[in-house]
């Protein structure tokens, strides 16, 4: 089973996707609120997933500085974007162009979220 | 909070009107200048310096006047002032004829009407029916003078082509002034539609904001229902209600999802949702 890394900045999201990710057979599902934490986990960051939000909040790094970190340090896994806009969204947009990225769009049903750890 | 603007009538606006004011100032000012002076050859009787003088004196006074109500100016005062100072042309206009029909010199009528006439398309700072009315005027007095002056038969008088070139000036004049009149109503009700399709647009971004900014809960309820469904399955009516009140949420979202999709974003003046929500609390 994969393990799976989430990027958000709202907290209960993160709890509650950690807790059915792990319930639906995830091996392992540890979250960040901001780009700045992403970080700090360094060369720890060993996951099959990266579920990333786009908008971090106001004045913060986006998803897509994360995305970025990660291609910098040769993050292998599957990336997907999570977002509450809609793919036509601008933000969206410029995230989405990015090599192999797919997109959620927030709220997205349990079956989509079952497929990331299949 | 959002108004549609107020989309001015037409001859409503209160800097063109006041500079259209300013031009007619100047034109009484210049013209009787330039008669009294004898710039331009004319025989002038006292009556008439009197008169042209008096004119110019109104010019000069609703001159000044203009520049101290500059700031406090009222459009529907234009009307007014407008009426003031092209009122005496009638007078000026009537007595120009007379005397020179009463002259030796050879003359052709009217000339100075038309010039009137192709002014009160030109200069209209505030009703487009007060300048109609001016415009009628003035035909009325051509054709008063041509009847009471008996024009066809003063032997010192050129009309080869009168009284049809008078005739037309009016009609023209008329109907360029309607077409004008027209043509402002036009852009007046297409301003008025693009401010309020701009209105619309502003609140579709307000609310698609709003809905993005909700997407995150909402992702928080459906996957704590489905946790619920996984850990606590004998609770189905709980669980029931809260996935009934979700979907319904849901389903709103959806709504405004479908015109996220006729959005046309601009992506350089775009404010992020913070900024929107922001301006919204102002």
């Amino acid at each position: 089973m994969k393990s799976i890394f989430i990027l958000d900045d709202d907290q209960d999201l993160c709890w509650v996707m950690s807790e059915l990710l792990l319930s639906l057979g995830a091996s392992d599902c540890i979250c960040a609120n901001s780009v700045k934490e992403l970080k700090a986990l360094g060369t720890q960051f060993k996951f099959d997933v990266a579920i990333l939000d786009i908008n971090l909040g106001d004045n913060e790094p986006s998803g897509v500085e994360a995305y970025k970190w990660l291609i910098q340090n040769k993050f292998q896994g599957k990336i997907v974007f999570f977002s509450g806009h809609a793919k036509l969204h601008p933000l969206v947009q410029n995230a989405i162009k990015f090599p192999n990225v797919s997109f959620m769009e927030k709220p997205s049903p349990i079956e989509n979220l079952k497929a990331l750890i299949t | 909070m959002i108004k549609i603007p107020n989309i001015l009538k037409p001859g409503q606006d209160r800097y063109v009107s006041w500079n259209l004011i300013f031009v007619v100032c100047t034109l009484v000012i210049i013209s009787q200048l330039s008669i009294l002076t004898k710039a331009i050859d004319f025989s002038l009787s006292n009556k008439m310096i009197v008169a042209r003088g008096t004119h110019l004196a109104l010019g000069i006074i609703v001159l000044i006047y203009i520049f101290f109500k500059k700031k406090n100016w009222n459009s529907e005062f234009a009307n007014v002032l407008f009426v003031i100072l092209y009122i005496p042309f009638y007078y000026l206009s009537w007595h120009l004829n007379v005397e020179a029909a009463a002259s030796t010199q050879l003359w052709i009528p009217f000339q100075n009407l038309h010039f009137h006439l192709f002014a009160l398309v030109i200069l209209v700072p505030g009703s487009y029916l007060i300048n109609f009315i001016l415009i009628v005027g003035f035909a009325i007095e051509a054709l008063i003078l041509w009847l009471y002056l008996d024009l066809p038969h003063l032997p010192n008088v050129i009309l080869f082509t009168e009284p049809i070139f008078t005739f037309l000036y009016v009609v023209v004049a008329i109907a360029l002034l309607w077409f004008r009149y027209r043509d402002e109503q036009t852009i007046q009700r297409l301003s008025l539609e693009h401010a309020k399709a701009e209105v619309l647009e502003t609140l579709a971004r307000i609310f698609l904001s709003i809905r993005d900014k909700s997407n995150t809960p909402l992702q928080t309820l459906k996957i704590s229902i489905d946790l619920l469904k996984m850990k606590r399955p004998l609770d189905d009516h709980t669980i029931s209600v809260l996935e009934n009140s979700v979907n319904r949420l849901s389903f709103l979202s959806d709504i405004l999802k479908m015109s996220e999709e006729k959005m046309e974003f601009n992506g350089e003046e775009l404010m992020t949702d913070e900024e929107i929500l922001q301006w919204i609390k102002r």
